[in-house]
């Protein structure tokens, strides 16, 4: 019995040793050099629920979470919102993350009903930016950010219905994605953020 | 590991049976050692057993018909949500009427016709506001029921709008 006691003991320390994978860049690449280049999320400027610009300065030695939204959804932003907040109230001690929620809806989403939304969530800026700004540029964005999440997909195109979150690492490459729906998909988003600033920020010290 | 099989076996509330048994097969120095940790393996069989016996909630009728309307309506909504789409094919449309002025009148007639389809879209959103969980359950029905008649309108303004634009703007798809 004994034995039995010892063997499972070494089996527990065994599996809890076993290294993470790092997170991959998940943007297209291409070899230049022997050297793999990503792309990255291309310059943006937007203005927040609070009038302020949100460029990607706003992010600057920082990594957030990206994702689309707009006020009159009635599906499924909100229960992405609701996740959203998740993330939110985990790491709002840390600095070190901060969020962008872009409108894709800039007609009827100008900054005054950001705003009104945002106190209904209950968040503030500069941690999570809740953005509009040019239609256009939006648009082209949200094609940089999920066009990569979204690359095994066979859908052309759309985004409006993608509840998808992403992780952009301080040199402004996607090393994680989820559904925003998917509470259990979510958890594993989060510990992605953990893991993702020990690496990030391991480095630099 | 026996005590493990015996503890996972337990989920199925047959713990002492299978202590037993492996009792049975085990020497008499396991068994004895065994029947030391059993206080401990009852006291986690009946964890186990505790959390299984949930009783699950009664299933109401109502509240399964009102799901049902729910989802119906989401399902008409998610299939015709393309908003990026249809203002990424807008922005295409301004862009052609620019370059091309001779075809801008047509250009324009199609881009008025994507906008029939999106208004379409966000005068259904606007308007639509999921009934609170305290509200009773035949009012919500009702209000979804006729929420569908609403999203089923819709749908049928935007796909006839979204056709006429692909046929005048030469689109083969939005």
């Amino acid at each position: 019995m004994r034995n039995i006691l010892f063997f499972s003991l070494i089996c527990l320390f065994l599996t809890s040793c076993v290294e993470r994978q790092p997170l991959k860049i998940l943007n297209r690449g291409e070899e230049v050099n022997g050297k793999m280049v990503h792309e990255r999320i291309r310059d943006f400027s937007f203005t927040n629920q609070d009038s302020v610009e949100v460029t990607n300065k706003t992010f600057a030695g920082k990594i957030y979470v990206s994702n689309n939204f707009f006020t009159t959804c009635p599906s499924i932003c909100p229960t992405t919102s609701l996740h959203m907040g998740r993330i939110y109230d985990k790491f709002l001690e840390d600095d070190r993350v901060r969020m962008i929620s872009h409108s894709i809806d800039v007609r009827t989403d100008s900054v005054p009903i950001l705003k009104r939304y945002a106190e209904g969530l209950e968040i503030e800026a500069p941690k999570w930016n809740l953005v509009t700004g040019n239609e256009e540029e939006i648009l082209s964005i949200a094609y940089d950010y999920f066009s990569n999440a979204l690359k095994d997909k066979t859908a052309p195109g759309g985004f409006d219905h993608d509840d998808l979150l992403v992780l952009i690492d301080t040199n402004r490459h996607i090393r994680s994605i989820c559904h925003g729906t998917d509470p259990a998909d979510v958890d594993r988003f989060m510990k992605d953020i953990e893991y993702l600033l020990k690496s990030e920020y391991s480095q630099k010290k | 590991m026996k005590k493990i099989a015996a503890l996972f076996f337990s989920k199925s509330g047959k713990a002492d049976r299978y202590v037993l048994l492996i009792s049975a097969t085990c020497s008499y120095k396991t068994t004895f050692a065994m029947f030391k940790n059993i206080g401990i393996i009852l006291i986690l069989s009946s964890i186990f057993l505790l959390s299984c016996g949930e009783t699950k909630p009664k299933e109401d009728p109502l509240q399964k018909e009102r799901e049902q309307v729910y989802k119906e309506v989401m399902a008409v909504h998610d299939e015709m949500m393309m908003m990026g789409k249809i203002r990424g094919a807008q922005g295409k449309l301004k862009k052609m009427m620019e370059s091309d002025s001779t075809n801008a009148a047509k250009y324009q007639t199609a881009y008025d016709h994507l906008q029939v389809a999106d208004d379409a879209m966000m005068n259904w959103m606007k308007q639509f506001k999921n009934p609170p969980e305290n509200t009773a359950m035949k009012e919500a029905i009702e209000y979804l029921k006729d929420q569908k008649i609403k999203v089923q309108k819709m749908k049928e303004v935007m796909i006839e709008n979204l056709d006429k634009a692909k046929q005048i703007a030469g689109f083969q798809d939005i």
